[in-house]
């Protein structure tokens, strides 16, 4: 019975499978086993731990296997991700984004929950289109972490990486 | 408050016996669902829960029930609720998906998550059993698209 657990962990079907009866699992019995034997987690529990990673990370594992690549390909997959990551209530993800112009153009980020809770915060600078070094970079709105900058009257969509 | 607390016995796979306040235990859905179908004999077997899992899941249940007790001193509890082995770790996962408490289980997968996330596709493939089912030109190919989260 575990071997056939095996099989369904290892490979995570796109389309969300069906609740699993849990009572078909395999009861775990630790104290039993001496090597602690780790129980086997049906698919539907691995993507919840897949929505808790973070995008690098995510992305990082979008090679460990098809059915992998697959199930992080459905759009349910990457809505239930972004709404989960949006509506974290300790602003883990949230990033605060400045434009600058003294004593340079710059742009800058820094952590949301970091300026809440902690004593210092740190903004870091951030990469993006330099046309000109003496062009101002405005900031114009952003959407799922798609940011619309404007650079010497130039658009541009900024992508933020989330660490 | 006493004289109306009503206790249900549950039991594990392991044949073990919790008695426990029934107000704590539906903090359980699944055990919430069943009290409220009044579908609750004297025993509530938990077919797929052992006895250490249910401890540990008890032991969470009565620190969040208790009165008076701070954020910072749940926050440090959860902290170190989280600190088990691995096996345990996915035993405390299935129990919560079994029991239906989204609280244990959202944290505990957000730990499984934290675990493995600085980890390579490849130790991932050793730590679950996964077969790589791609051709090594196809790898390559979603490395690439990918690169940057490699960095």
């Amino acid at each position: 019975m575990a071997e056939s657990e095996g099989d369904e962990a290892s490979n995570l079907h796109p389309k969300r499978r069906k609740r699993t009866n849990s009572a078909q699992l395999p009861s775990t019995s630790i104290k039993d086993s001496v090597l602690m034997t780790i129980p086997i987690l049906p698919a539907e529990l691995f993507t919840e731990i897949l929505l808790s990673l973070p995008v690098k990370p995510l992305l990082k594992f979008r090679s460990v296997s098809k059915s992998w690549l697959d199930l992080m390909s459905t759009p349910e997959f990457i809505n239930t991700h972004l709404s989960k990551s949006a509506n974290n209530e300790d602003l883990t993800h949230h990033r605060l984004m400045l434009s600058f112009n003294q004593p340079k153009y710059n742009l800058k980020d820094c952590s949301v929950s970091s300026l809440i809770n902690g004593s210092v915060t740190e903004a870091l600078n951030l990469e993006y289109p330099r046309i000109k070094s003496r062009r101002s970079v405005e900031i114009v709105g952003s959407v799922n972490g798609l940011i619309c900058l404007v650079i010497a009257k130039k658009i541009f969509v900024y992508m933020e990486s989330i660490n | 408050m006493s004289s109306s607390t009503k206790f249900l016995t549950l039991k594990t796979c392991d044949d073990k016996k919790f008695v426990l306040d029934e107000a704590i235990a539906v903090r359980s859905q699944t055990i919430k669902n069943m009290v409220e179908d009044d579908c609750v004999s004297n025993v509530i077997p938990l077919p797929n829960v052992n006895s250490k899992t249910m401890t540990k899941v008890i032991e969470y249940w009565k620190k969040h029930s208790e009165e008076g007790v701070s954020k910072d001193v749940l926050m440090d509890f959860d902290k170190a609720f989280v600190k088990v082995h691995h096996s345990i770790l996915h035993a405390l996962i299935l129990a919560a998906n079994f029991l239906n408490d989204k609280e244990i289980l959202d944290m505990m997968c957000q730990e499984v998550a934290d675990r493995i996330k600085g980890k390579t596709p490849e130790e991932i493939r050793k730590e679950f059993d996964i077969k790589n089912d791609f051709t090594p030109e196809e790898e390559e190919e979603i490395r690439k698209e990918n690169a940057w989260a490699f960095e």
